[in-house]
């Protein structure tokens, strides 16, 4: 608990020293929101023309967008400096980590404050109260719990995924890309009814990469659409517990890979 | 100590008459030969990054699949049209995008090293460009091994018309003109800004979007067309390839091609007044 607490200040601390740079923090806000925003406005456009996509109309691709952006920042919230992993270890810089005492990773995570994050987490909570007052959505309290439980759970299987590949630095040296690639991959795929994809694509982003997860699961659960899933309801009702498997699994790779961590030599 | 360069002490194109235009050439084809080797030498990230490309031409070509269900034509489209329009359009727009150049000039301005740039023969704009010419025939060359991939991914398709691609070649290089005009004016931000990350990273995404790469410009519904009417992203995508494809043709197309002259022009005024000023608020640090 107490490595918690300092884990916390540390993050305090980080927000408050990139606030310092105003400018910088307000482009940065309003460049997550437009990232974000980005892909929506896709959405935005082409349903103006056409009605549906694989038989999901507005309301329901806005509901799933929101949810898998709610996720996202769930986990960009806290994994934000992972990105800066491989520079870290370039540099030499993974040394202090490990001769401090507490968990490497909450040291990396705490060691500065990615301000775009903010503008994720603005983007993520308008966009859903917007799309929870179009989509119909039943608010019981049992889906309420499910909804939450979810985005963690979502959160948990994007970061987990993330942690793994990111971890790959310690050996490899320079991975932004490989991240980036990821990163990617969620943000395209995440978005859309995966079954637009066709089955072979719909199964990689289910078992290989746990994109479906995230979002797309998760709001057929909440849409009640879930005999269009590629899964076992069982497996969908479940999704939080699969997150949280992943993060596990994620966690693991990076301590196998610690291992390989050579310092820079200098 | 902190040294401010005037407008003296920098080459400004004031050489003397004697001197012949050709004169530097030798000095442009070393640096776009030296641009295209570090970008082919530094190639273990864009594979990575041509992946991302080809699964955008993937995601895409499924979801306008989906969309299109159940129509045949839209908008004067067919879906192969699209699709062939969707595939090219990404792959154009990657190809004549790069990003590099804008922080190559950001770190030469941050680290002071644009006083070197700024002193010798060859003014520091046609450098600038001779860096951008180098690093686009290396992402040619990268779009090239990535085209069998994007072959699978997307749809690839003849032009509409003999006509049509004689035009879009014509629209093509005016595209290309206006997306390296735009990126030396994004560069140039790094003389009054200590960060463009954030800049390059909007542009990037306002870009994709206004020059038509996800949707064709003639889908956008109302405002939003209105707004990608008066950017000049339009013409470096949406002209070229919905001329290729047949989307605009006859009269259209020519006045399209007036359209991307009339933004060539108005971007090189606009690119010489900020260079004019970048100029004067050149500061280096140490000394």
């Amino acid at each position: 608990m107490s490595t918690l607490r300092v884990a916390w200040t540390l993050e305090r601390a980080a927000l408050r020293g990139q606030l310092e740079y105003r400018l910088n923090f307000i482009v940065s806000t309003f460049m997550g929101i437009a990232y974000q925003g980005s892909g929506f406005a896709f959405i935005y456009v082409v349903l103006h023309s056409f009605h549906t996509i694989g038989g999901w109309d507005f309301s329901d691709l806005a509901f799933l967008y929101s949810l898998r952006l709610l996720a996202h920042a769930c986990c960009y919230l806290p994994f934000n400096q992972i990105d800066f992993l491989d520079v870290t270890i370039r540099e030499g810089k993974f040394d202090r980590y490990l001769v401090r005492p507490m968990n490497p990773l909450l040291q990396l995570m705490t060691n500065r404050f990615q301000i775009n994050a903010v503008g994720d987490v603005l983007t993520a909570s308008a966009l859903f109260v917007y799309a929870a007052s179009i989509a119909h959505v039943d608010f019981s309290p049992l889906h309420v719990v499910y909804l939450v439980l979810a985005v963690i759970g979502g959160a948990l299987a994007e970061a987990g995924f993330i942690l793994a590949v990111s971890s790959l630095a310690f050996r490899f040296l320079e991975t932004w890309a490989a991240a980036f690639l990821v990163d990617n991959i969620y943000l395209m795929f995440g978005s859309y009814p995966i079954r637009v994809f066709g089955a072979t694509t719909a199964w990689i982003m289910t078992w290989i990469i746990p994109v479906a997860f995230v979002a797309y699961i998760p709001a057929s659960v909440l849409l009640e659409r879930t005999n269009g899933l590629h899964i076992a309801n069982v497996v969908a009702y479940g999704a939080p517990v699969i997150g949280l498997l992943w993060f596990f699994a994620g966690y693991q790779v990076w301590r196998l890979q610690v291992r390989h961590y050579q310092s820079s030599g200098s | 100590m902190t040294t401010t360069l005037g407008t003296t002490a920098a080459p400004t194109g004031r050489e003397p008459l004697s001197r012949s235009p050709w004169r530097d050439v030798p000095a442009y084809r070393q640096i776009i030969n030296s641009r295209l080797r570090t970008t082919l030498a530094y190639r273990q990230n864009v594979f990575f990054l041509l992946a991302i490309l080809i699964l955008q031409i993937f995601i895409l070509r499924k979801v306008w699949t989906a969309l299109y269900q159940g129509h045949t034509t839209v908008d004067g489209l067919t879906l192969h049209a699209l699709l062939v329009y969707i595939t090219l359009a990404n792959l154009q727009n990657w190809v004549l995008q790069d990003p590099t150049i804008s922080f190559y000039m950001y770190n030469r301005v941050r680290e002071g090293q644009v006083a070197f740039d700024l002193v010798r023969p060859v003014g520091f704009v046609p450098q600038m460009f001779a860096h951008l010419v180098g690093s686009s025939f290396a992402t040619v060359i990268f779009g090239l091994v990535a085209l069998p991939f994007i072959f699978f991914a997307g749809t690839l398709g003849a032009p509409a018309s003999p006509t049509a691609l004689l035009l879009y070649l014509a629209s093509f290089v005016l595209g290309y003109v206006i997306t390296t005009l735009l990126t030396l004016m994004l560069g140039m931000f790094a003389f009054w800004t200590t960060e463009i990350s954030g800049l390059t990273m909007l542009y990037r995404l306002i870009n994709q979007f206004f020059a038509g790469a996800l949707v064709p410009v003639s889908l956008f519904p109302g405002a939003i067309r209105i707004i990608a009417d008066v950017l000049p992203f339009q013409a470096t995508t949406y002209t070229p390839v919905a001329i290729y494809v047949g989307r605009v043709r006859g009269a259209d197309a020519l006045g399209a091609l007036g359209v991307q002259a009339v933004w060539v022009v108005l971007l090189i005024f606009a690119s010489w007044a900020m260079w004019r000023r970048a100029l004067h608020r050149v500061v280096v640090q140490g000394g």
